[in-house]
């Protein structure tokens, strides 16, 4: 690639030109350390912006805003002459690619320049740049990334602190963007893990399209707030709380047929060492009771509160339930 | 009405089929779709894997190629739920129409339209297997891995397998469709060895759950046509789908049922609830954004698939049933893939095994 070195100001590089950039999030603090102590070892690269005296980087943008943190005035360069911007663009990438790791959003980012501002092929990104880019093969990831391109800050400073999944980030992409932020606040208020994260956001989603609502006015309830706020509730028990409420929502027959379940179990007035449960979901009509004893006297006492609950009105109730006729 | 015919995007031929009169036929059939020879199927998969959804796309492709297996199957039933012991002849797999519910999207593994072109094999295994004395009767279809006559126009299996079957006394050959493709049928010499079934469901499901399938009323006038060419005719309402006013809807495809139909030729009605496995429903979500189905109150049954809540079930069943019985009591109406407490609950009886409900289907076809 021809190129040439030159010490230019520092101010005629246009940092907010992000044409060849992808970096994202940068931890500056051991660059800094390293410029500072030992000077500016590797020039960063640059391509003159046409038709002014400006430039723009193509490779090096950390040490370029490190350089502006530490006041320093002019700085040598590498200047690139050729005009191909997706040749110099990779050029870009895949020195970063063989000098550090890049995360999330950065790869999204790559992957979105790639695809909307070179207008590469989805078949050449497959062939030629998705696994180097560390994302396998699978065509599909390349529409994951690239709705992660498209989310606000908050979200993409979840993706990259690694406390929002891909997957919710790529569903969170398909709502509007209230909802997603919305959403967003929710992950930070409960401090929703990511398999908790993926759970609420299609209980939460499901709902809005059941009531016709948005997800951030389902959260803006006053009954979800409250739980979501509460704080006197240590934020897992919140969690669960807000889960409950929304399983209740979404499924609420499933919901009502659980509690007169265990308003009948009640009714049947179970000593301590029986058990009595309803098959998953009630799927079928068999329950399951456990005895438990440590004594000859108390299994005895057991086989007498059997006797009882075989008396007992309520079985009868029970045994037929749950029934469509209540449908 | 002309039977539409399926015209794929893209043809791939396996190269061991190539010359068989069936691919030429068929390739006659399609002079203007570009077709790519291949040493093997996967290499026709491999040819979708870039495309962004592989699955709408294998819709839209063909391939033909050799079935090296058995084309005869039993149904394998689901764990804990009574079958009817139904036998499934795969001659073509996967289906043109592109339903929201269909378990074809993420049961196949070769997403393209397949058809099998060693129809002579097909044959062979038919006469064995119906000559091996394994049972004293068989049911036997070829709806299960695709719609048997969406795609008929194109393959011909009805011209192959209704008139195989009219001279089979111990057998009858099911051909399950949400189509209207009965034009070869019409003509067909069948001696009521072929049972025509339609799967239906209300028109505002079929309308936003089956897009591509004709409407309701069109498939009762195509079954009202084989009626009258003296077939015995079948109804699967499967899936029930439960949305508000489904109750209303549902009563009035099932007064279509009579109108068109004359209630002697039916030989059965099965029904079945809205069911898929869990992977299944991600894929609707993404495929089919404006599908609403995933939005019912479903859980896991003792197969694993979802469900929907055992009363919602158990009450669709009993409306449906109440509703035909209404029409006439002696139609034959059972339940796919349900647990004998729900064919209590609903029915009020129940077969109790696959056996008892396998012999009860054959009783209605034998004679």
């Amino acid at each position: 690639m021809p190129m040439s070195y030159k010490e230019i100001p520092l101010r005629a590089i246009d940092l907010r030109d992000l044409t060849f950039i992808i970096t994202y999030a940068p931890d500056l603090k051991s660059l800094k350390h390293s410029i500072a102590r030992v000077g500016l070892r590797n020039p960063p690269l640059v391509q003159r912006i046409f038709g002014t005296a400006r430039y723009r980087i193509i490779c090096g943008y950390k040490r370029a805003m490190v350089l502006n943190t530490l006041g320093i005035e002019k700085v040598p360069v590498q200047l690139a002459h050729r005009e191909d911007d997706l040749a110099l663009f990779l050029l870009g990438l895949h020195e970063n690619l063989g000098t550090r790791t890049l995360n999330v959003v950065e790869k999204a980012l790559a992957l979105d320049k790639l695809i909307h501002q070179f207008r590469l092929k989805r078949e050449k990104i497959l062939r030629d740049h998705l696994s180097a880019l560390g994302l396998g093969s699978d065509p599909k990831t390349i529409d994951l990334y690239l709705s992660i391109a498209t989310l606000e800050e908050p979200i993409r400073e979840g993706l990259v602190a690694d406390t929002i999944s891909i997957s919710t980030a790529h569903q969170l992409s398909a709502l509007p963007q209230a909802d997603r932020l919305a959403f967003n606040q929710l992950i930070t208020a409960l401090a929703l893990g990511k398999t908790l994260q993926r759970e609420f956001l299609t209980l939460l989603a499901d709902l809005s399209r059941i009531r016709k609502t948005s997800l951030r006015a389902l959260l803006d309830e006053q009954e979800i707030k409250s739980l979501t706020e509460d704080p006197n509730v240590q934020r897992p028990i919140r969690a669960r709380r807000v889960r409950d409420l929304l399983n209740r929502r979404r499924y609420p027959r499933l919901s009502q047929t659980a509690e007169k379940f265990e308003e009948l179990k009640k009714r049947l007035k179970l000593s301590g060492q029986l058990s009595l449960t309803a098959e998953p979901y009630f799927e079928g009509q068999a329950y399951r009771l456990t005895v438990s004893f440590h004594s000859r006297e108390q299994l005895g006492a057991a086989a007498k509160a059997l006797r009882n609950m075989a008396e007992d009105p309520a079985l009868a109730e029970l045994l037929e339930f749950p029934s469509h006729k209540q449908e | 009405m002309a039977a539409e015919v399926f015209k794929p995007l893209r043809i791939f031929v396996e190269r061991s089929v190539e010359d068989l009169p069936f691919t030429r036929e068929l390739l006659n059939r399609l002079p203007s779709i570009p077709v790519q020879m291949v040493t093997d199927a996967q290499k026709a998969v491999n040819a979708l894997k870039s495309f962004p959804d592989p699955v709408t796309e294998g819709k839209r492709s063909l391939l033909v190629t050799r079935q090296r297996g058995p084309f005869i199957k039993r149904c394998p039933g689901t764990k804990n739920y009574i079958c009817c012991g139904y036998r499934i002849i795969n001659a073509a797999t996967n289906c043109n129409l592109d339903c929201t519910y269909c378990i074809l999207q993420s049961y196949l593994t070769i997403p393209l339209v397949v058809v099998y072109a060693n129809r002579e094999d097909l044959i062979a295994q038919l006469d064995r297997y119906l000559s091996s004395g394994q049972a004293d009767f068989y049911r036997l279809g070829t709806g299960e891995l695709t719609d048997s006559l969406s795609l008929d126009p194109l393959f011909k299996h009805a011209r192959l397998l209704v008139p195989y079957f009219a001279n089979k006394a111990n057998a009858i050959l099911e051909l399950k469709t949400k189509t209207t493709n009965v034009e070869d049928l019409i003509a067909l010499q069948h001696s009521r060895r072929t049972v025509v079934s339609w799967s239906l469901n209300t028109e505002p499901m079929a309308r936003s759950e089956e897009p591509d399938a004709p409407l309701i009323n069109a498939r009762l006038q195509a079954a009202g046509r084989c009626c009258e060419a003296g077939y015995r005719i079948g109804f699967h309402f499967d899936p029930l789908i439960e949305y508000p006013g489904w109750e209303r809807d549902y009563s009035q495809v099932v007064d279509g049922i009579f109108q068109h139909v004359d209630p002697e030729a039916i030989a059965w009605i099965s029904l079945g609830a809205l069911r898929y496995p869990p992977q299944l429903a991600e894929i609707i979500r993404r495929r089919h954004p404006h599908s609403e189905i995933v939005l019912g109150e479903l859980f896991p049954g003792k197969d694993g698939k979802l469900r929907y809540f055992r009363p919602i079930r158990a009450k669709m069943f009993h409306h449906m049933s109440a509703c035909i019985e209404e029409h006439n009591p002696d139609v034959l109406v059972y339940l796919c893939m349900e647990s004998d407490e729900v064919w209590r609950q609903a029915l009020g009886w129940s077969p109790g095994d696959m056996a008892t409900l396998s012999r009860l289907l054959d009783e209605r076809v034998q004679s």
